[in-house]
């Protein structure tokens, strides 16, 4: 069919009154009552517990009052009054810093463990893979609590071992520059199961012919990996990252039960900035506020990321 | 779930520019105020015996009770809660409580919500974050219902009351009144040759002694103090005269000389002396109250009650209590401790105003203090009861009242502790110096004033 064909087909088809569009239409939504009937639960508590609570954090953020009291609209005072603030700047970098440590770190030692663990000279595979993922079923606040104990200097497993070794105790927890990368580490424990599933699933899922076609081709392991199986996990690794930087922007469980933000606010992250002025200060307002700059700092690095890493892979 | 398109993206991100663009252009915030006034204790003729509060129907009415839990005796609830309350049920068959621990951990969190949905407890123990709570309506005063009863307010220690007191009017009974004080380790004093019954009682003595215990052993320390306890370390400046803020609130004077001279006095005793356990060490688990647990160190302090959680960690610990070392001011600020009160608030929302109102004024009569608090361990906010004459630690905690030094009670507190907390840690880390920490500290905290005073 031609293309003056195909104009005159769908001119022919066309409802030419309002009538019949509303008929068509009211068809269309008969025909899909069924799968609006199953859409609908998800919407309901889409609505009710995302559309809603984001809704009112906005116009929470314009709004000055304590958490159970009458609450005035102020505009964007609670904006203006960020920067001033004692330690916005603090836990701006801090968090930045933990971010840009912990999400390469994650996403490159995930891929190494992915690889290793899919590796056909590897016994236990099912075991290593258990045991990759088994930290990201503990609690965080438990899991926490076990690390303040492994950390604890003196008597710690950690410190203990360090010490055997002539190391000495090394305050993971209270030395100000080596708190967060200490945080980073636990982060790193609980969440790489996550990254090394995730990356296992996709490189299961890519076709054998492929790699095999490049080492006919001649291609070592490393060329294969890097040429062949790498970008075809692109998509999986963009959902890695793009994550990833996400759950590392709302850090908060792990800082909240073994530094508290300490020590010198060395560990003092955004989310725990929040959860401080909402719950600590009762200003709930600035807590709003800073959420919504969280969410301008997340929304745009998660676009770019998209944007780098989710081109369109073309094999010629 | 439906993919975000790029316009889509690039309008949100607009958006949220545009806020902060504007956000930019925004006047100065306001905080909101601390108001505290002298209370006006009226004058009763007695104290008031727990009204009867029987329902005209003979119904049963039931109150809920939060609190928030003191684990020094072990299961508050079991031990000193449930038993005490039982007795105030039957002898008010017409009253039935439900107590409910509430964790520290999420106190603030729990109440806000309960408050916000309307459905508060009746009766709630309140300590420094109740300011937040009266402030946004909350809570009930208590004037026309102590009017009313003849409760007689006399009995309570009159500092108490203020500290309960907003606007002129009195918002809380006051019921605990906790004080720290100085411990020690009465096995280390002998090991270190001196007298195990004699504890320091000058700031040059309690250098001295802690000297004796360092040379004990490379892990024994003469002190520890948590470099976050922003209780314990809030002190130093006071006992050397200085005071954290003016009158009314209105400026910080923690850059003053005695302030100086008193934190670089618990700076040497990290740094010159080298007596006290390193921060970095008392910092992470188990912190300072571990390490004297275990009889690593020979002195410390806390609050008294502390004393019993000590006694049923480490039943072979022989530990003293005393008042805190007396510093270069004059009593009481000479030997200043942290003192707090915790008191028992009615909820506005509340629909058993009288039956709420019953229950706290027994809670504070001395048959119900002594069940509770005596059970627990704490002082009373009574003036006319003491519970420990017999127990040598926790009887200092009652006698050494004069010394207890109450944070302001205001919405901006949990702020300034933060601040506080920080440039003590810092000092106590040797990050900073500590005229440069006190002079930052004072900067802050003269911030949060201001904006305190703006609202």
């Amino acid at each position: 069919m031609d293309a003056t064909a195909r104009v005159e087909v769908a001119e022919a088809v066309r409802p030419s009154s309002r009538v019949a569009r509303r008929r068509v239409s009211r068809t269309a939504v008969r025909r899909n009552v069924v799968a609006y009937l199953f859409l609908l639960p998800f919407f309901v508590l889409f609505v009710t517990f995302t559309a809603i609570p984001f809704v009112s954090a906005l116009w929470l953020s314009l709004q000055k009052g304590l958490l159970a009291g009458p609450k005035t609209f102020v505009g964007f005072r609670n904006f203006a009054y960020l920067p001033h603030d004692t330690i916005t700047r603090t836990v701006l970098l801090n968090t930045v810093k933990y971010v840009a440590t912990i999400v390469p770190i994650a996403v490159f030692s995930a891929l190494g463990l992915a690889f290793l663990i899919t590796n056909r000279y590897v016994r236990g595979r099912d075991f290593f893979r258990a045991v990759v993922y088994f930290p990201i079923l503990a609690a965080p606040a438990a899991a926490a609590q076990i690390w303040s104990y492994i950390l604890a200097p003196r008597f710690g497993l950690l410190s203990y071992a360090l010490s055997a070794l002539g190391l000495g105790d090394i305050y993971f927890l209270s030395n100000p520059r080596l708190a967060l990368l200490s945080i980073a580490l636990i982060e790193w424990w609980r969440g790489i199961g996550f990254h090394v599933i995730l990356f296992i699933a996709s490189m299961i899922g890519i076709p054998q012919e492929l790699k095999e076609a490049a080492r006919i081709d001649g291609a070592n392991a490393w060329q294969v990996a890097t040429k062949v199986t790498i970008p075809l996990m692109r998509p999986v690794i963009l959902f890695s990252v793009v994550m990833g930087t996400i759950w590392a922007f709302q850090l908060f469980d792990t800082v909240f039960v073994l530094t508290n933000g300490g020590p010198m606010n060395s560990t003092a992250t955004i989310v725990w900035y929040i959860y401080n002025y909402a719950f600590r200060y009762s200003q709930l307002g600035l807590a709003a506020a800073m959420g919504v700059v969280l969410l301008c700092i997340i929304a745009p690095i998660s676009y770019v990321q998209m944007r780098v890493l989710g081109r369109e892979i073309e094999y010629a | 779930m439906r993919a975000i398109s790029r316009r889509e993206l690039l309008r949100f991100v607009g958006i949220g520019m545009g806020a902060a663009v504007l956000a930019g252009c925004a006047g100065a915030p306001t905080a909101a105020p601390a108001a505290t006034e002298a209370p006006k204790v009226e004058e009763k003729p007695t104290e008031a015996p727990a009204a009867t509060a029987a329902p005209p129907s003979g119904e049963v009415v039931t109150l809920t009770f939060w609190k928030g839990p003191h684990k020094a005796a072990g299961d508050e609830t079991k031990l000193c809660a449930g038993p005490t309350l039982e007795k105030f049920m039957a002898q008010y068959p017409s009253i039935k409580v439900e107590f409910q621990e509430v964790p520290w951990s999420g106190y603030n969190e729990k109440f806000s919500a309960a408050f916000a949905a309307g459905q508060p407890p009746d009766v709630s123990y309140q300590t420094e974050s109740f300011p937040t709570f009266v402030k946004a309506g909350n809570i009930l005063p208590l004037d026309e219902l102590i009017a009313e009863s003849g409760f007689d307010l006399k009995v309570m220690l009159e500092r108490a009351i203020e500290i309960v007191t907003y606007d002129g009017k009195i918002y809380a009974m006051p019921w605990i009144e906790g004080g720290s004080i100085l411990m020690w380790n009465k096995e280390l004093f002998e090991k270190a040759g001196l007298d195990p019954e004699t504890p320091p009682d000058t700031m040059e003595q309690f250098v001295d002694y802690a000297l004796k215990i360092r040379a004990l052993g490379d892990d024994i320390y003469g002190y520890a103090v948590g470099p976050r306890d922003w209780h314990e370390n809030g002190y130093w400046g006071i006992r050397w005269g200085g005071q954290w803020f003016n009158k009314d609130y209105t400026q910080c004077l923690a850059d003053s000389k005695e302030f100086i001279e008193g934190y670089q006095f618990m700076a040497d005793l990290f740094f010159k002396h080298q007596v006290a356990m390193p921060a970095a060490i008392t910092g992470q688990e188990p912190g300072a109250y571990g390490y004297f647990r275990d009889g690593k160190v020979g002195m410390t302090t806390y609050q008294s009650i502390v004393a019993n959680s000590l006694r049923r960690d480490n039943p072979n610990l022989k530990l003293g209590g005393a008042f805190v070392p007396k510093g270069p001011a004059d009593e009481p600020a000479g030997r200043a401790a942290y003192g707090g009160v915790g008191a028992l608030a009615i909820a506005k929302a509340s629909k058993h105003v009288k039956e709420a109102w019953t229950l706290v004024q027994w809670l504070v009569t001395p048959d119900a203090l002594k069940s509770w608090l005596g059970c627990l361990g704490f002082a009373t906010a009574r003036s006319d009861v003491f519970l420990f004459q017999d127990d040598p630690v926790l009887s200092v905690g009652e006698t050494g009242r004069k010394f207890h030094f109450f944070w302001p009670y205001t919405e901006w507190v949990f702020k300034f502790w933060d601040i506080e907390a920080t440039y003590i840690e810092a000092i106590q880390l040797g990050q900073m110096k500590v005229d440069e920490a006190l002079k930052e500290l004072t900067a802050k905290v003269n911030d949060i004033l201001k904006e305190a005073q703006q609202a």
